[in-house]
């Protein structure tokens, strides 16, 4: 429908509300469109999609009440649907004034209105799937992005996935490791978790944390690996997040500041024993005691020169054979090889180290004493008295390359307090002694410290007071030395509340000695930002009655971020799936793994009897096989998205049509199915609607046809009536009329004497009229048989026609003293040359019949498509009132002129067959012309 | 002189016919019963029938002197239809049988006669 005014809208608008009424207060919202884009219907639902008042939409067009709106995708459907008369079903995402989005499932169906829009608000889906492919997209981006090697494993260990990262310390892409037990990866010795482990994980729903050295190309490295368990979609713990970091670096700095931790309580010790005893040899002894026990030295010596045999004699030695010993004896003799690390030691007053005996020249003579007692680097300091060399300390390591600078810096140290103890009185002797311990080590655990790169030192005193703070910690805290030391770590990087924990660890390595099991420290920088740091904390002495925390950090911070990034996404997903208004649900190997509440709520099954269920059992007998053969097809060949109709029973016995939406996704490492499931029994029952207006429309249109077909058969059988009262009068008609005709011919052979002229005429005058009477009844007969035969047709030529038409009147022409003439061009047409005949024939008789002097002509032409028949005659013409009657049926028409209407009647018929027309000019007076038009049917 | 038997139930048309056939110099009998034409037949040289007629119409007549294997020549005269439809129906159905309309025994039937007999 258009509209040209207001009024007709109205009017449109009330109808239309009539019409759609059953629609008024369903979920879905309906409108229907007019063909000039007008809304003239919608139900409370369409209003409410739209967000505005119906009197903001009612009569008025989609372009008016949103401007614009003909530019965007969702309109040029409309159009098309609308023009085409087609059936569509899109999603259109539409956004409202105040900037929020909405997505509705449109379907678009003509109407006779126009166009009926069912719309339904699957804003919920849409956010929901969009929120998961989000989530999804940060986990990934994180993941992939990730420094640290991710790993996740079932709990046999197979690798469910893998970072790039991780595969490539596996040395092989993501692909090809996927779903491979993770130990056909790593040595087994270096293992460092193992199946039990990774099942005790899962059970207990517990971290677990290692520390486990790899060797990488000869070198060794550390990492720390973490294990926490994950939650499956179910809830259930069944896989193992796996995250390892190379801590390497932290573990080397860790080692060299145990070492000289050890060394510094050595040291101490060392001092001590000097302080205490006065015995010389008891001091040595001593000394080499603590050496070997404090430092895990192999062995240590000290020897003194004795001028007597001219060599160095030991007076004291710890953790040695003393047959080793008895077999060194060294002369220092400058002579000699200098390459002797004592005697060098000795002569030079320099200490001597050598750090690999297996490769240096000079201790071939001692290799075979080495490699029993497992000497792998040594060092020989000498002890100097006022100056001069008395002898030399010889420590012995099982480790190659132990005595680097600083450890050598401190053995000096110890060599410098023994010589002090040769040269010096006791007194002086213990203060210096003290004093030059705590230089030293505050010297050299400052330089270590400094000089550490990305771990972070820093020590605290009993309190968390800062004593030292190194570059790194700079760096990673963002608070310069300057500002740190001497301020307390609960005002620096740790809240009040983890700064009380940390002086309680403190408390504790103090009392028990022993470092702590390194821990994870949430921190605060200088900028407020917070972080994370991997810190071990251990003590060493700082002067003989306190002692120094020294603790080493790594900065985590990054990791913790992705931990923390993947159980938001994870709670994220979930609580997404969880809540989600749409039927959720996974499956793999052919059962549900995974299902909502909604789900559940849409069937009315309880989740555990859905779960492990196959994906068909709620799914009406019958089309099992379209799930099943679907799902098959889809998983096994990763088939594309698709959405699906199938009819599903609830557990109360309810038939529903769902929609299924799939889409193949990685589930535990392999591929499943999530399907959303939405009840379109609601949309089904629309459709339903829509397809039982559609019904009503067509039985009201047959209705309509059958009674036009009833009509039609009631007008065949009265015209079969009439034809049979035709063929019934006429015999009646006839039969009487043969009886006079018979009779009136046995009367000529009776003529009465006398009269025989007379007679004859009268007798004439009742033949002419019998036989009159006859032609009317047989014309009849021929008019009512002419509205249901068929035509004969066959190539005719017309010109024939009307010569034959001319033979058979020219004898009545010449009665009536009429001039009948004709002029005819050949034109061949395709007709029933008989009826053509009788057409012709009757326009020739009538113009005969009415024309009492002048003459009857006949032409005929013919053109490329139609021939023209027209008989014009000089009679009494027709009077413009009765030529618009002249061609109605004789029995209907008034009386107009005698004797005209069977034969014109008939004439009419046969030219309507034959697709023709006739048509009439005349002049009451002058005379008149019949022309008749033939299309010819054929080419000539 | 041959013998012609008209069947026919009206009894004016019969008179009129049999005035008209007789003129012709035949022997002519009617009868107003079809079913006693159908026995007196045999001893006819020809026979004018009509159709429309109640008890038993020219058709059943014509069928029945089928069945009887009855040759004598039959001129089927009727007033029905048009005369050319109702000629070619009869020649169709009942091969050898003439038809004449009703309103031409005056004028034509006479020559029907004397051809269907000279043969």
């Amino acid at each position: 429908m258009k509209f040209h005014n207001a009024a007709g809208i109205r009017d449109a608008v009330k109808k239309t509300g009539k019409r759609y009424e059953s629609m008024d207060n369903l979920i879905a919202g309906c409108q229907v469109i007019s063909f000039d884009w007008r809304y003239v219907y919608l139900n409370s639902t369409a209003i409410r999609h739209a967000r505005k008042s119906r009197k903001e939409l009612l009569g008025r067009t989609m372009m008016d009440a949103y401007p614009g709106i003909e530019k965007t995708e969702m309109f040029r459907h409309v159009r098309r649907c609308m023009e085409k008369r087609a059936f569509h079903r899109m999603e259109n995402s539409f956004t409202y004034q105040d900037g929020s989005e909405g997505w509705f499932l449109l379907n678009m169906e003509p109407v006779s209105e126009g166009l009926l829009v069912v719309s339904q608000d699957i804003t919920a889906q849409k956010r929901m799937e969009m929120a998961l492919h989000e989530s999804e997209d940060k986990y990934r981006t994180l993941v992939e992005s990730s420094p640290e090697a991710i790993t996740i494993l079932d709990r046999k260990g197979a690798i469910l996935f893998l970072n790039k990262k991780s595969a490539s310390r596996f040395g092989a892409s993501p692909a090809k490791i996927t779903g491979k037990r993770i130990w056909e990866y790593i040595p087994k010795k270096a293992a460092a978790f193992s199946e039990s482990m990774l099942r005790e994980i899962i059970r207990t729903g517990e971290s677990r944390e290692i520390v486990s050295p790899v060797s990488i190309g000869g070198s060794t490295r550390f990492f720390r690996i973490t294990l926490s368990p994950v939650k499956s979609k179910e809830g259930k713990f069944n896989s193992v997040l796996v995250i390892s970091s190379d801590i390497t670096e932290i573990k080397k700095s860790e080692q060299r500041i145990m070492n000289l931790n050890r060394l510094y309580s050595m040291l101490s010790d060392s001092n001590q024993a000097i302080v205490r005893f006065r015995d010389m040899g008891r001091i040595a002894r001593e000394i080499c005691r603590i050496i070997v026990r404090d430092s895990g030295m192999k062995m240590a010596w000290l020897g003194l020169h004795d001028p007597a045999h001219n060599i160095i004699k030991p007076i004291a030695h710890f953790g040695v054979d003393p047959a080793y010993l008895k077999s060194i004896k060294i002369s220092p003799q400058e002579t000699a090889t200098m390459r002797v690390p004592i005697k060098a030691a000795f002569l030079t007053g320099k200490p001597f180290v050598c750090n690999d005996w297996s490769t240096a020249r000079y201790m071939r003579p001692w290799g075979a004493a080495g490699a029993k007692y497992t000497y792998r680097s040594s060092a020989s300091v000498p002890i100097l008295k006022n100056g001069k060399s008395i002898g030399t300390l010889n420590i012995y390591s099982a480790a190659p390359g132990f005595f680097d600078d600083e450890i050598m810096g401190l053995v000096q140290d110890l060599a410098s307090d023994i010589s002090f103890a040769f040269e010096k009185a006791k007194d002086e002797q213990q203060r210096r002694s003290v004093e030059n311990t705590l230089r030293g080590a505050r010297r050299r655990l400052e330089a270590i410290i400094n000089n550490t790169p990305d771990v972070a030192i820093e020590s605290y005193d009993m309190n968390g007071k800062v004593l030292s703070w190194n570059r790194a910690a700079e760096k990673i805290f963002g608070w310069k030395k300057e500002d740190a030391i001497g301020k307390n770590i609960g005002r620096l990087i740790l809240g009040r509340h983890s700064a009380a924990l940390f002086i309680k660890d403190l408390r504790r390595i103090n009392a028990g000695g022993k470092p702590f099991p390194p821990t994870e420290w949430e921190f605060k920088r200088k900028d407020g930002t917070m972080g994370w740091v991997y810190s071990t904390i251990f003590s060493v002495p700082a002067s003989v009655s306190s002692k120094e925390f020294v603790c080493m950090d790594v900065d985590i911070t990054e990791r913790r971020k992705i931990e923390k990034a993947l159980r938001e996404s994870e709670a994220k997903y979930s609580s997404v799936v969880e809540n989600s208004s749409d039927a959720i649900a996974i499956l793999q190997d052919n059962v549900f793994k995974f299902a909502n509440r909604a789900l559940s709520q849409l069937g009315g099954y309880p989740l555990d009897q859905i779960i492990g269920k196959p994906i068909s059992f709620a799914v009406v007998p019958g089309f099992r096989h379209i799930t099943d053969s679907k799902y098959r097809n889809r998983v096994k060949r990763g088939g594309p998205t698709e959405k699906y109709v199938i009819p599903v029973k609830r557990k109360d016995g309810v038939l529903i049509n769902v929609e299924l939406f799939s889409k193949i996704i990685k589930y535990d490492g392999r591929n499943a199915d999530l399907i959303i499931v939405r009840d379109i029994t609601e949309r089904r029952r629309l459709d339903d609607l829509m397809r039982n207006y559609t019904l009503k429309l067509e039985s009201e249109v047959n209705a309509r046809t059958s009674e036009v077909l009833q009509e039609k058969r009631r007008v065949e059988e009265l015209s079969a009536v009439k034809d049979q009262f035709i063929r019934d009068i006429s015999h009646e008609l006839k039969t009487p009329l043969s009886v006079i005709m018979g009779n009136l011919s046995l009367l000529r052979d009776i003529f009465p004497i006398g009269k025989e002229k007379e007679w004859a005429s009268l007798l004439n005058l009742l033949d002419r009229n019998t036989a009159r009477l006859e032609k009317s009844i047989n014309q009849m007969l021929q008019l009512s048989k002419l509205q249901k035969v068929e035509l004969q047709r066959t190539r005719v030529l017309l010109n024939e026609l009307v010569e034959e038409v001319y033979k058979e009147y020219l004898p009545l022409s010449e009665i009536k003293s009429i001039t009948l003439s004709i002029d005819a061009e050949p034109v061949l047409m395709l007709g029933d040359g008989d009826l053509l005949r009788l057409a012709i024939g009757n326009l020739v008789s009538n113009a005969i019949k009415f024309t009492s002097r002048g003459s009857v002509s006949v032409r005929l032409r013919g053109d490329a498509h139609s021939a023209t028949i027209a008989v014009t005659d000089t009679g009494i013409g027709i009077s413009e009132k009765n030529q618009k009657k002249l061609f109605l049926e004789f029995f209907k028409v008034d009386p107009i002129a005698p004797g005209t209407g069977i034969g014109l009647s008939i004439a009419k018929e046969i030219v309507k067959k034959h697709g023709g027309t006739i048509r009439v000019k005349s002049k009451l007076g002058e005379g008149s012309t019949f022309e008749i038009t033939l299309p010819r049917g054929v080419q000539t | 002189m041959k013998r012609v038997l008209i069947i026919e139930d009206e009894p004016d048309v019969a008179e009129t016919m049999k005035m008209l056939v007789e003129r012709e110099g035949y022997k002519v009998d009617y009868t107003l019963d079809p079913r006693k034409g159908v026995k007196m037949v045999k001893d006819y040289d020809l026979l004018l029938l009509d159709i429309i007629m109640p008890v038993m119409s020219g058709r059943e007549v014509l069928d029945e002197l089928k069945k009887k294997k009855v040759k004598t020549p039959v001129i089927v005269v009727s007033a029905i239809g048009l005369p050319m439809e109702v000629s070619e129906e009869i020649s169709r159905k009942y091969p050898g049988v003439a038809f004449v309309p009703k309103t031409e025994m005056h004028t034509s039937l006479p020559n029907t006669i004397k051809k269907l007999l000279s043969k």
